[in-house]
């Protein structure tokens, strides 16, 4: 989920210039999400939004974080995968 | 986060200054790779962090890059630039690569700075402001204005390393916005062999399962799961930007209805006689093929690269209890297929 606050907006571009899938846009000097089915959730705009106009729900978008995170609650919010974990027994997908 | 400054350093700082490593690879180095990409990229090998330069000595005014000490980031980066005189600043990121270590948070500000603080200001310019080139996919990860508050000028390189020589050049074609990550069919067949290979495991367990049950009631089912799995898998993945919609269980579901119909046509075409002879062994294939399109797409979400959290989350809610459904149904039809023959 991706949303915007046009009242803190300021127009940089920041938010375009960081977005590794072209998801953003400008429109009437305010940034836009183009589609949001584009959008990784990365969260690299809501970063490097100094005003604070971009807000990310930041996630891992992989089935075995979303299992171990979301559904059985196993592992904290960001934990991911299992890669970077100290053994890699874990199967991670990095 | 406690970011280490870039502050005048002491006499007694200067002397724990480190140098900079010459960056080389062998023969050995591109088997790690292989054996690093073919192991699902577990992260088997790493690379010391640091600086290193790539040309025959240590160049101040050479570019300098930021990557991640994932062994085969770190090779993929020094095959693109081969021939070329830069610097590459190796952060920690515990072996994780460049994408997934900034989701994660290591590939950071903080983990910047904590390298450019073992070797100092004056080791990396000559000027007022070092000039680091930044991957962008590490800008889940890094703050650039935590960058510039410690002196550092940030610049957004490329997203694919193999258009670094032209964004050094400045002949890149793209500016910053428009250079995107594309899930091309070059970044899918990265992905091809670490899914296939992380994927099979499962389907090993299952063929020893069904060969077991083969033995006490024989259905003629068993090693058949793997190639089965493995190669919806790769249709899966050479189809990806074919199959309709952006939704990774739906393109497993139009997948499937191509392969469940062309497998209907031809048994039809063999004869209506095999199929009510043995439909227990025709379920089975059918709630196995179904289950699989299913958990392979929901599986694939994380290797892809182009996964949205949200609507992830949402597909996987949704559908993997289907998936586990129609496996349950593919278990009660083989036992029934061997009870039954």
């Amino acid at each position: 989920m991706i949303r915007f606050d046009d009242s803190r907006c300021t127009g940089c571009g920041v938010c375009v210039k960081v977005c590794p899938r072209g998801a953003l846009g400008m429109r009437e000097k305010n940034a836009y999400c183009i589609s949001y089915e584009t959008c990784l959730e990365c969260g690299a705009c809501m970063l490097n939004c100094e005003p604070g106009a971009v807000y990310v729900t930041k996630g891992t978008g992989c089935l075995g974080a979303i299992i171990r995170e979301d559904i059985l609650k196993t592992a904290p919010r960001g934990a991911g995968c299992g890669c970077g974990t100290p053994s890699s027994s874990a199967g991670g997908c990095c | 986060m406690n970011i280490p400054s870039l502050s005048p350093l002491s006499p007694a700082t200067a002397l724990r200054i480190e140098a900079p490593r010459r960056l080389s690879f062998g023969m050995r180095d591109c088997l790690k790779a292989f054996h690093s990409w073919f192991r699902a990229f577990k992260r088997t090998h790493m690379i010391e962090p640091g600086l290193y330069y790539t040309g025959e000595r240590y160049d101040i005014a050479a570019p300098l890059l930021v990557t991640c000490n994932y062994h085969l980031t770190v090779l993929s980066l020094w095959r693109c630039l081969r021939g070329r005189n830069v610097r590459i600043l190796v952060i920690d990121t515990d072996g994780i690569n460049v994408w997934c270590s900034s989701g994660k948070g290591r590939f950071s500000a903080a983990a910047i700075m904590q390298q450019v603080a073992r070797y100092g200001k004056g080791m990396l310019t000559r000027g007022e402001k070092i000039d680091l080139i930044l991957p962008k996919l590490s800008l889940s990860g890094v703050k650039l204005s935590d960058l510039r508050k410690q002196g550092v000028r940030p610049v957004v390189g490329p997203v694919y390393a193999s258009a670094l020589p032209a964004f050094l050049d400045g002949t890149a074609s793209r500016d910053t916005a428009a250079d995107i990550f594309w899930f091309s069919l070059k970044d899918r067949l990265f992905t091809l062999t670490p899914s296939l290979v992380q994927f099979a495991k499962y389907f090993i367990w299952a063929a020893a399962g069904l060969f077991l049950w083969d033995l006490l009631f024989p259905t003629g089912i068993h090693w058949q799961v793997v190639p089965a799995a493995l190669g919806y898998g790769l249709a899966y993945i050479l189809l990806f930007p074919l199959l309709p919609t952006k939704k990774f269980a739906v393109k497993g579901i139009a997948l499937f209805a191509i392969v469940w119909a062309a497998s209907s046509a031809w048994v039809l075409f063999q004869g209506t006689e095999s199929l009510a002879s043995e439909p227990y062994r025709y379920l089975f294939g059918t709630f196995f093929v179904f289950g699989t399109a299913l958990f392979f797409s929901l599986y694939y979400t994380g290797n892809s690269g182009v996964s949205n959290y949200s609507l992830v989350k949402r597909e996987i809610i949704t559908w993997l209890p289907v998936s586990a459904l129609s496996y349950a149904a593919a278990v009660v039809s083989i036992i029934l297929a061997g009870v039954m023959s």
